[in-house]
């Protein structure tokens, strides 16, 4: 009895110094998100002025081909950002886990540096690359063909994302990388198999977890860039985030925008709850300290 | 800081993955704090402390050369002639009202500059204040088209037009129909609708087209026979003059005031009022319905009206003065699209315009999408 009111006790202290930033998370997230949701079941009147309760909102992002084309392209940009920071980020991961020192240092900070350039001048950088005669329109053929080579295009817009969240993935997968047993792979090798057979069938399989991992985190930050899509995609190639900008911004249309807002949330939300699962399931493989 | 946490991760042990998560926190609350910043969503400052008895005006600007132009030109002038300080918030007018809507005088600012007609709305909704007569004498030598009724008049005028490379398109441009001259295929630049000049843009090709405002199917047939040659639509003056500047496009559809710019920068751009008609608009600065600094706002909005003012004005940022007071010297009315060329414009019908920018825009973003 005694113990169980003293572990109660205890845990009340541990929250404690959580008060402070819960304080402010519910000021700044909580509180607001919740005015969000109620806007985004009220009636548009017009610009900047609402009505009463009405589900025509979310009957309007979900019917009209033009803002669900717009849902579908956000998702698509998110799943196709975090399959390519996937393949791009393995290879660094892996040496960043494995390589020597000097290397890890260069590709760590090499990796790092997008995430602390400001993303406006970062993506400037991509603009000049990007233009019609710019060495990435070149070098890309046929998709950076059009008049403005890879400006305002899907694949501009993809290869700027997974710039940025290239982070995120490679870390993620670091942790994974560098917790694995190196006794498994050696002990491999001293049973005869090759280095691309222990990589394939031990590495690999054991590092799936962080994959995942990984690619949900991007994939859910992903859906929400929005300073990428807008400078890059501009005007022509709209994702939701930047038409949730348009809306509430230049058209005053809050209800809409709330509406957008709220199912780009939801589905982060889905993501991040498959998120917190795979990494509590996962957690005996003991591949999973960074994300647990 | 990224050298420093770059360097000293492959040191860590397993039990510090928490310091690598740190950094990428770092990184990522910097990335949202610029991705704030870049929107154009900066809070206005509060009104700051200054010695006893000096009242402080904050007043939204547009960023970029214009309000390089009012820092050198209105803001001193002010600042010593009625011993206040002025604080200037970058926010465009659309982003400007939307924050009167949401917080009225709550926003925080004390004066609201529109470049897109959106008085009217402000207006007729209450969120700016009708200007005194008395303390704004400069208000009855006003131009016809700068006058706004009860409210403040406009302190300035634009005009969309295009801007052209004068080397690479000839004959030059005379008529809103060359845009779509086969020669300039993927050569030509529109501003986006979000923008005054963009709005006007539809507004001209629908009217031009046989549209009117309650009728806009021309329009958007007209934007859509365009599409073949545009290269692409931008917010913004800077993206604008980057496209032009570097050879990228030919045309670009924007006003007369970045045109103006354009050639102070030695640029070799013409800049043509298409004869087939365009549209003038005014600079407006408006007090806040609610401003505490009402009298103070009402004095700035007279100084900017000035004769001499806007005189300064139109030579450092390239818009027309309103003032009939105003003349400008001879080098300038010559760079400047002069007083008469712009009276044969007219000005979009500003109930029409903001009844209908929500469907005009939904349908020009649909148009010009991939």
């Amino acid at each position: 009895m005694t113990a169980g009111r003293n572990r109660g006790g205890a845990r009340r202290a541990a929250w404690l110094p959580l008060a402070p930033v819960l304080t402010l998370y519910a000021i700044q997230f909580v509180v607001p998100m919740a005015l969000v949701a109620v806007t985004s079941f009220r009636r548009h009147e017009s610009a900047g002025e609402m009505g009463g309760f009405t589900t025509d909102n979310f009957a309007k992002v979900l019917q009209d081909p033009y803002y669900l084309g717009m849902l579908g392209r956000s998702l698509a940009l998110a799943g196709e950002t975090a399959l390519l920071t996937a393949v791009l980020g393995y290879p660094i991961a892996y040496a960043l886990a494995r390589g020597p020192r000097w290397l890890k240092v260069v590709l760590l900070v090499v990796v790092m540096v997008p995430l602390m350039t400001s993303s406006v001048v970062r993506s400037f950088g991509w603009m000049v690359l990007f233009a019609r005669d710019g060495i990435f329109s070149t070098l890309a053929g046929p998709l950076g063909d059009g008049p403005a080579g890879l400006m305002y295009t899907s694949t501009g817009v993809l290869l700027a994302t997974a710039h940025v969240l290239l982070p995120f993935m490679v870390l993620t997968l670091y942790g994974v990388l560098d917790r694995l047993n190196p006794t498994l792979v050696q002990a491999s090798m001293n049973l005869g198999a090759s280095r691309t057979g222990t990589f394939l069938r031990i590495t690999l399989p054991l590092s799936m977890n962080g994959v995942v991992a990984g690619m949900l985190l991007v994939f859910a930050t992903a859906t929400s860039a929005f300073v990428t899509p807008q400078l890059i995609g501009g005007t022509r190639y709209r994702v939701a985030a930047t038409e949730i900008y348009e809306q509430s911004i230049n058209l005053l249309n809050w209800p809409l925008a709330s509406a957008m807002a709220v199912l780009l949330v939801a589905v982060a939300l889905l993501t991040m709850a498959v998120y917190t699962r795979l990494s509590r399931d996962s957690g005996a493989s003991g591949a999973t300290g960074i994300i647990g | 800081m990224a050298l420093t946490s770059g360097s000293a991760v492959p040191l860590s042990g397993p039990g510090q993955a928490g310091h690598r998560w740190r950094t990428a926190g770092i990184g990522l609350a910097a990335l949202l704090a610029v991705g704030l910043a870049a929107t154009g969503c900066t809070s206005s400052g509060t009104a700051g402390g200054g010695e006893e008895g000096t009242r402080t005006l904050i007043v939204t600007s547009f960023g970029g050369s214009f309000e390089t132009a009012q820092k050198e030109v209105l803001i001193p002038e002010f600042e010593k002639r009625y011993n206040a300080k002025v604080e200037l918030t970058t926010l465009l007018s659309a982003p400007a009202l939307a924050k009167l809507k949401a917080q009225g005088a709550n926003s925080g600012f004390d004066v609201v500059q529109f470049s897109g007609g959106q008085e009217v709305e402000a207006g007729t909704l209450n969120l700016i204040a009708p200007v005194d007569a008395a303390a704004v004498p400069n208000a009855a030598n006003m131009v016809e088209q700068a006058k706004r009724g009860q409210f403040a008049p406009a302190f300035a005028l634009n005009s969309t037009g295009i801007i052209y490379n004068t080397e690479k398109v000839t004959p030059a441009p005379t008529s809103w129909n060359d845009l779509y001259d086969a020669k300039y295929k993927g050569r030509v630049g529109l501003p986006d609708i979000s923008n005054t000049s963009g709005l006007n843009t539809l507004y001209m090709l629908n009217q031009v087209n046989g549209g009117s405002g309650t009728d806009m199917k021309p329009g958007y047939d007209a934007l859509r026979r365009l599409m073949p040659n545009l290269h692409s639509v931008y917010r913004d003056g800077a993206t604008m003059t980057q496209l032009l500047g570097d050879g990228t496009i030919d045309m670009a559809v924007f006003d007369s005031g970045y045109a103006y710019l354009l050639r102070q920068q030695g640029q070799k751009v013409g800049f043509v009022l298409p004869e087939d008609g365009s549209l003038v608009y005014g600079l407006t600065m408006n007090v806040v319905a609610g401003s505490k600094n009402a009298d103070l706002a009402q004095k700035l909005i007279d100084l900017a009206l000035e004769p001499e003012i806007q005189v300064a004005f139109a030579k450092a940022a390239g818009y027309v003065p309103t003032n009939t007071g105003a003349t400008l010297p001879a080098d300038l009315a010559e760079t400047l699209p002069v007083r008469s060329e712009i009276e044969r414009l007219s000005v979009a019908d500003g109930a029409v315009v903001s009844a209908n920018r929500a469907a005009w825009t939904e349908e020009w973003n649909k148009i010009v999408a991939k």
